[in-house]
C-alpha cells in the first residue's frame, strides 16, 4: 500500500513538471481534457499478464470497458501470451479505484491485433491458486458465488464513434505508458494509411509500451481507434474503432477453448490472405524494364518497391541490380511468431571479365531468408521442390527453381512459401526471381505463383 | 660309388625371418661358423669359430652336428641343444643369435602368382617420368579448380601457399608409410606411394566435377541419390589408396589386402554414422535447402520440367509439409509430458476460475 501511494505521489509530481513545462495556450487546452479524462477514467483499466508460479507482471497494456457488465477492449497482443499459455499465465485488470480482478479472453481479431476480454471477478482464486490447491477451493467457491451476485456494473463504459473525425482534428490517446499509470495523450488524426492492406489510423501522438490496448477518443469521449503502435517521433497507430464493433458483433455465446479461438485465427488469417493475394492478383501489373527483363513494380499501393543498379566498383568483375518490393504488414501471433509479410526479388547479374564457372559460382552464393518472425518450436521445417523447369513466359528459358513450404505447429492449414529461382540465359548472365510468402492457404499460394510467373516478359 | 650331392640350400634369416643371404651348395660337408674356413660364414660373435657342421650320410641324408660350440644348436622356439639331428628341407636352426634355413634343391615351391594388372599399374607409377608427369597433372588440376572457383583475380602466392602445403603433406605421408615398409622388409616403394597419392587426388577431382556436374544437372529427387554417391565415392577412394599402400609397402596377399582394407572402411564408415547420429542429436539444425549448385547453362545436360509438372509437385509438399507438422507434435507432445511431470500441479488451472 505504501508503495502504491508513493508511486501516486511520483505521479503527481511529475504531472506538476509537465504543466509547469507546457506553456500557457496549451494550459487552456490541458484544463478541457482534464475534465473529460476525469469522466473517461473510470473506464481504463491495466491489464497484466501475470505468471501463476511467481505471481510476477510478465506484460502490461491497457483497455477500456466497452460494456457495463464487465467487457474490456484492448490488444491481442496484450492478452495473447495469456491466451496462448494459459497454464503459465494469467490475466488481470487494475481499475483507477485499484480494484483488482480477473480476465478471460472472450474472442480476439488478429489482423487487427484485438482483443474482447471479459472480468469474471476470481482474482481470489487465481492468486490463491498457487498454495491453496483443493483445500481452499470450496471457500473460494462460495465467495466468488458471492461476488457474481453481488457485481456492481461498471461506473461507465465507452461509446464507440460512429464515424472517424476529420483529419487533423485532435484525438486523445488513453492508456499506461511504461506502466507508470493512466494518461491522456493529445495528438492528431491523420488518416487512414494509404499504403496498408489492413488500414490503421495514422495519428500524430506519442504512443508508449503499456498503451498498447487503450482507447483513443474525439473531443467528444467517442472511441475512434484503439492505440496499438508508435513507430517513434510520434509516429504512431491506431486501430480503427468500426474493427472493435465488427469484433463485438462476434461474441460467442460459449467460452471458446483454446483450439477453437487457434481455429478461428487461422480461418481469419487464411481468408484475408486470400483476399490480400486476390487483391495483387487484381492489382497493377504494367510492367517496368529492368535489364533484360520486364518486371512488375508496385502492383498495389500498399507494396513499397526499391531498387537499385549497384555499381559494386571497378574491384567486382560483376554488376548486379535488383527490384525488391515488399509489403511489411505483419500479424502478431506471438512475442516469436508473427506472419502476414510478403517480398519479392528480382535480381540481374552480368559479367564482361568472369568466364561461365567463375561467374556460376559468384551466382549461386547468396541464401534466401523467410521473412517472417519464427522460432523453431513454432513451424515445421523447409520441405523443398527444386527442379530445372522452363518459365515459359520468358520462352521457355530453364531456371533452376527451389519452391519451400514450411506450415506453423498450432495454426494448420496456413504456411510460409519460399521461391528461389535461378535462370542463365548466357553463360555470364544471371536472372533471379524470389519471393516469399507467410501463413496463406495452399490455393493462394499457388494462385499467386502463377500470376507472377506468368507475367513476366523479355525487354 | 660315391652318392651325387644332393644340392643343399642355407639362408641366412634376419630377424623377422626376411632373408639375408643365399648359398647353394654342391658338396657332402659344410662347415658353419665364424670362421673364414667356413663354407657358412655366420658374422655374430655368439658363434663358435667352428660351429657345426652340415654333413651327408652314405643313405643320402643330411644332418647338423654341433663342433662342440659355445652357444650350441637349437631348432627355432625351442631350448633344447642339439648334438645331432637329421635335417629336413624347409628346417630352420638357430646357430648362436643366427638363423639358418636350409632346403633341398628338390623343394617345392607355390605356384607363380599371375601379376595383376592393378599391380603393375601401380608399379608403373614408380617410374620417375610417370611420378613426374603425375605432379604436373596435380598442380594442373589445382590451377584450374582455382581458376574455375575464384572470382576476381587469382593470387599466385595464395595459389602455391594453399597448395604446397597440401604437397608437402603428401610427400610427408609417403615418407611415413615408406618407413613403416621398410620396417616391415617390403623395403619401400617411395616413388611408387607418392604417385598414388596423386592418383587417388586426381581421382577424387574428377569424382568432384562429376558430382557437381550431377548436382547442378539433378532435382531434388536425385539429391539423394547423389549424396549416396558422394559418400560412396569418397570410401571408395579411401580403399582404393588403403589397397594401394598394403600393395606397396607390406607383403600382404590380395585377398588379405582387399579385406584389411574392407575392414579398415567399414570402420571409418561407422564412426562416421556415429558422428552424424551424434550430431543430429546434439544440434538441432536445419540443414536449409535453397544452396543451388551451379555451373555454366552449356552443361545444363537434362531436360527441365514443364511449369505443369512443376506445379503438381509443389503441391505435393503442402501435404509432404502436413505430415511434417503432424511428427513435430508427436515430438512436442512426448518431450511435454517428459517436462510437465515435475510442474504438474502447477500446470492444473483451478477448476473454478473457468467461471
Amino acid at each position: 500500500m505504501a508503495i502504491k501511494l508513493f508511486a501516486l505521489a511520483q505521479l503527481q509530481l511529475l504531472l506538476m513538471a509537465l504543466l509547469m513545462l507546457a506553456p500557457s495556450t496549451a494550459m487552456a487546452q490541458q484544463g478541457e481534457y482534464s475534465e473529460l479524462f476525469e469522466t473517461l477514467k473510470p473506464g481504463l483499466y491495466i491489464i497484466e499478464s501475470v505468471e501463476r508460479v511467481s505471481n510476477n507482471k510478465n506484460s502490461v497494456g491497457s483497455g477500456f470497458a466497452v460494456s457495463t457488465d464487465g467487457l474490456i477492449a484492448t490488444n491481442y497482443h496484450v492478452v495473447a501470451n495469456a491466451l496462448l499459455n494459459p497454464e503459465q499465465f494469467t490475466l488481470r485488470y487494475k481499475s483507477i479505484d485499484d480494484d483488482e480482478g480477473a480476465l478471460e479472453v472472450v474472442v480476439v481479431d488478429v489482423l487487427y491485433d484485438l482483443a474482447l476480454v471479459r472480468m469474471v471477478d476470481a482474482e481470489t482464486v487465481d492468486s490463491a491458486a498457487v498454495d491453496s490447491e483443493i483445500v481452499g477451493l470450496e471457500i473460494v467457491d462460495s465467495e466468488m458465488v458471492e461476488d457474481v451476485s453481488e457485481r456492481q456494473p461498471l461506473p461507465m463504459a465507452f461509446e464507440l464513434a460512429e464515424d472517424l473525425p476529420a483529419v487533423g482534428d485532435t484525438v486523445l490517446a488513453l492508456g499506461n505508458p511504461f506502466d507508470i499509470g493512466l494518461s491522456i495523450v493529445p495528438g492528431t488524426h491523420n488518416g487512414l494509411l494509404e499504403r496498408q492492406f489492413r488500414q490503421n489510423i495514422h495519428f500524430t501522438g506519442a504512443l508508449n509500451p503499456g498503451m498498447s490496448g487503450g482507447p483513443a477518443v474525439n473531443t467528444d469521449g467517442q472511441v475512434i481507434g484503439i492505440n496499438v503502435a508508435g513507430a517513434g517521433n510520434s509516429v504512431s497507430f491506431l486501430v480503427p474503432v468500426a474493427q472493435l464493433a465488427a469484433l463485438m458483433e462476434q461474441i460467442p455465446e460459449q467460452p471458446l477453448s483454446l483450439s477453437a479461438q487457434r481455429e478461428q485465427i487461422v480461418e481469419r488469417i487464411r481468408v484475408h490472405q486470400d483476399e490480400m493475394i486476390d487483391d495483387l492478383i487484381a492489382g497493377d501489373w504494367s510492367l517496368e524494364s529492368f535489364g533484360p527483363l520486364m518486371i512488375p513494380r508496385e502492383i498495389r499501393s500498399y507494396i513499397n518497391c526499391t531498387g537499385n543498379a549497384v555499381d559494386l566498383g571497378s574491384e567486382t568483375p560483376w554488376q548486379q541490380s535488383t527490384s525488391n518490393c515488399v509489403m511489411n504488414d505483419r500479424i502478431y501471433l506471438s512475442r516469436r511468431l508473427d506472419t502476414g509479410p510478403l517480398e519479392i526479388l528480382f535480381a540481374w547479374y552480368h559479367s564482361d571479365e568472369l568466364n561461365g564457372f567463375q561467374f556460376a559460382r559468384m551466382f549461386e552464393q547468396g541464401n534466401f531468408l523467410p521473412f517472417n518472425r519464427t522460432a523453431d518450436e513454432d513451424v515445421t521445417e523447409f520441405e523443398c521442390v527444386e527442379q530445372w523447369v522452363r518459365i515459359e513466359s520468358l520462352n521457355g528459358v530453364p531456371f533452376k527453381a527451389s519452391y519451400c513450404v514450411r506450415t506453423y505447429l498450432d495454426y494448420p492449414g496456413l504456411y510460409d512459401v519460399l521461391y528461389v529461382a535461378r535462370g542463365l540465359p548466357a553463360d555470364t548472365e544471371g536472372l533471379q526471381v524470389h519471393y516469399t510468402l507467410a501463413g496463406v492457404g495452399k490455393d493462394a499460394a499457388s494462385r499467386f505463383h502463377d500470376h507472377l510467373l506468368g507475367v513476366l516478359q523479355w525487354n | 660309388m660315391e652318392l651325387a650331392a644332393k644340392e643343399l640350400i642355407v639362408e641366412v634369416l634376419g630377424t623377422t625371418n626376411n632373408v639375408l643371404e643365399r648359398q647353394k651348395y654342391h658338396q657332402n660337408t659344410i662347415a658353419i661358423g665364424r670362421g673364414y674356413a667356413n663354407d657358412v660364414i655366420i658374422n655374430d660373435e655368439h658363434a663358435d669359430a667352428s660351429h657345426a657342421v652340415l654333413e651327408m650320410d652314405a643313405d643320402g641324408d643330411w644332418y647338423l652336428v654341433d663342433c662342440g660350440s659355445v652357444n650350441g644348436i637349437r631348432r627355432l622356439k625351442s631350448r633344447k641343444r642339439i648334438d645331432r639331428t637329421a635335417v629336413k628341407s624347409g628346417d630352420v636352426f638357430v646357430l648362436g643369435r643366427n638363423k639358418l634355413r636350409i632346403f633341398f634343391g628338390d623343394h617345392p615351391v607355390p605356384p607363380a602368382v599371375r601379376i595383376r594388372l592393378i599391380e603393375s599399374f601401380l608399379l608403373w607409377l614408380g617410374k620417375p617420368m610417370v611420378l613426374v608427369a603425375m605432379i604436373v597433372a596435380y598442380f594442373a588440376v589445382k590451377l584450374a579448380a582455382s581458376y574455375f572457383t575464384t572470382i576476381g583475380e587469382l593470387s599466385w602466392s595464395s595459389f602455391f601457399r594453399e597448395n604446397l602445403t597440401e604437397a608437402l603433406l603428401f610427400v610427408a605421408l609417403a615418407v611415413v608409410v615408406y618407413f613403416l615398409s621398410v620396417l616391415f622388409r617390403r623395403g619401400g616403394n617411395f616413388l611408387s606411394h607418392l604417385s598414388v597419392l596423386v592418383a587417388v587426388f586426381l581421382l577424387g577431382a574428377l569424382f568432384d566435377f562429376l558430382l557437381r556436374l550431377a548436382v547442378f544437372n539433378a532435382g531434388d529427387h536425385q539429391y539423394g541419390f547423389i549424396n549416396g554417391l558422394e559418400t560412396f565415392s569418397g570410401y571408395l577412394i579411401f580403399f582404393l589408396y588403403l589397397w594401394s599402400v598394403l600393395y606397396l609397402a607390406f607383403h600382404l596377399s590380395l585377398k588379405r589386402r582387399t579385406w584389411i582394407s574392407l575392414a579398415v572402411v567399414a570402420v571409418f564408415v561407422l564412426l562416421s554414422h556415429l558422428q552424424d547420429q551424434i550430431a543430429e542429436d546434439w544440434f538441432d539444425t536445419q540443414s536449409f535447402p535453397l544452396e543451388q549448385a551451379l555451373l555454366p547453362s552449356t552443361l545444363l545436360l537434362s531436360e527441365p520440367i514443364t511449369a505443369e509438372d512443376y506445379a503438381t509437385r509443389t503441391r505435393a509438399v503442402f501435404e509432404r509439409v502436413d505430415e511434417l507438422r503432424i511428427e513435430a507434435l508427436e515430438e512436442r507432445d512426448e518431450s511435454d509430458q517428459i517436462d510437465g511431470e515435475d510442474v504438474q500441479v502447477v500446470s492444473d488451472p483451478p477448476a473454478t476460475a473457468e467461471r
